[in-house]
């Protein structure tokens, strides 16, 4: 009997040392998905209020230029940056990381494009379609940011 | 001769569908959407750039553009791997390259587009 319950004794403590180890590795084999960021949130947002404003004032007839619309420029590529480090601050945000500096790269060289010509406007259509493709991946971004797991 | 927006969206399509297998529902029209949006640009940008309203770099920059736009786009939707959608997204573009070397007058947008994929393969995510 003594003997049966050491045996059964060490077979709880061998699965507690298996168990023990599983929980060493497993958090590198299996990441845990990144959870919901109310401030990610918040930060696509902002950026899609202000780049929206660049856009509109880009696609009017008058006051179009490069030159005019240059601090609104600088306000979405903060609001980008923001949204890339405050993204950077929660742990396995791979594809939201990814999409934020895509979307930053995106707006870059749209940037460069309209400041080629600094006293000229794009020819219109240009900041729509810019627009369009914007939001489609601010939206995305966002409906990722929802998607993921609260709390 | 301007690209014609609808066929090139479904080429661009079926070239970004034939590198991601195994696409859900949701994903199957991010990248639909996607390539819609990614075709209509790149038609504006030619039209403008035939119409000398748009310099070879500006074209080049805002090509460019609108492909890292695709893949913020893209790269949100859940269960697809970053590299399947780069390569999506330039196989959507070489096959512009061959729509626009294949139109008669639209060689100029050849290289501007190859230009455009390795900006975009050297610096993606």
């Amino acid at each position: 009997m003594a003997i049966r319950q050491w045996r059964l004794l060490a077979g709880v403590g061998c699965a507690a040392l298996a168990l023990s180890a599983c929980q060493q590795i497993l958090p590198i084999v299996v990441a845990q998905p990144p959870k919901f960021d109310a401030a990610t949130a918040a930060d696509i947002a902002t950026a899609q209020k202000d780049a929206d404003v660049l856009f509109a004032a880009l696609s009017a007839t008058t006051g179009c230029s490069y030159a005019g619309n240059t601090a609104q420029f600088d306000l979405v590529d903060k609001d980008l940056a923001a949204l890339s480090t405050q993204a950077g601050t929660v742990p396995n945000n791979s594809f939201t990381l990814n999409g934020a500096g895509l979307l930053q790269k995106g707006f870059d060289k749209f940037r460069a494009a309209a400041a080629a010509k600094p006293a000229g406007c794009l020819p219109p259509g240009l900041a729509e379609d810019k627009k369009t493709s914007f939001d489609g991946a601010a939206a995305n971004l966002l409906a990722y940011e929802n998607a993921k797991p609260k709390g | 001769m301007t690209i014609n927006v609808k066929t090139v969206a479904a080429q661009v399509l079926a070239a970004m569908q034939g590198k991601l297998t195994g696409l859900s529902t949701t994903q199957a029209t991010a990248v639909e959407t996607a390539a819609g949006v990614l075709a209509k640009s790149l038609a504006d940008i030619e039209a403008y750039h035939l119409a000398k309203e748009l310099t070879d770099e500006q074209a080049s920059d805002l090509i460019s553009g609108a492909a890292d736009d695709a893949m913020a786009t893209l790269v949100t939707t859940a269960g697809m791997a970053a590299l399947d959608l780069k390569g999506a997204v330039v196989s959507g573009l070489l096959t512009l390259v061959q729509v626009a070397l294949g139109a008669s007058g639209l060689g100029w947008a050849g290289p501007i587009i190859q230009t455009a994929i390795t900006a975009f393969t050297q610096t993606g995510s």
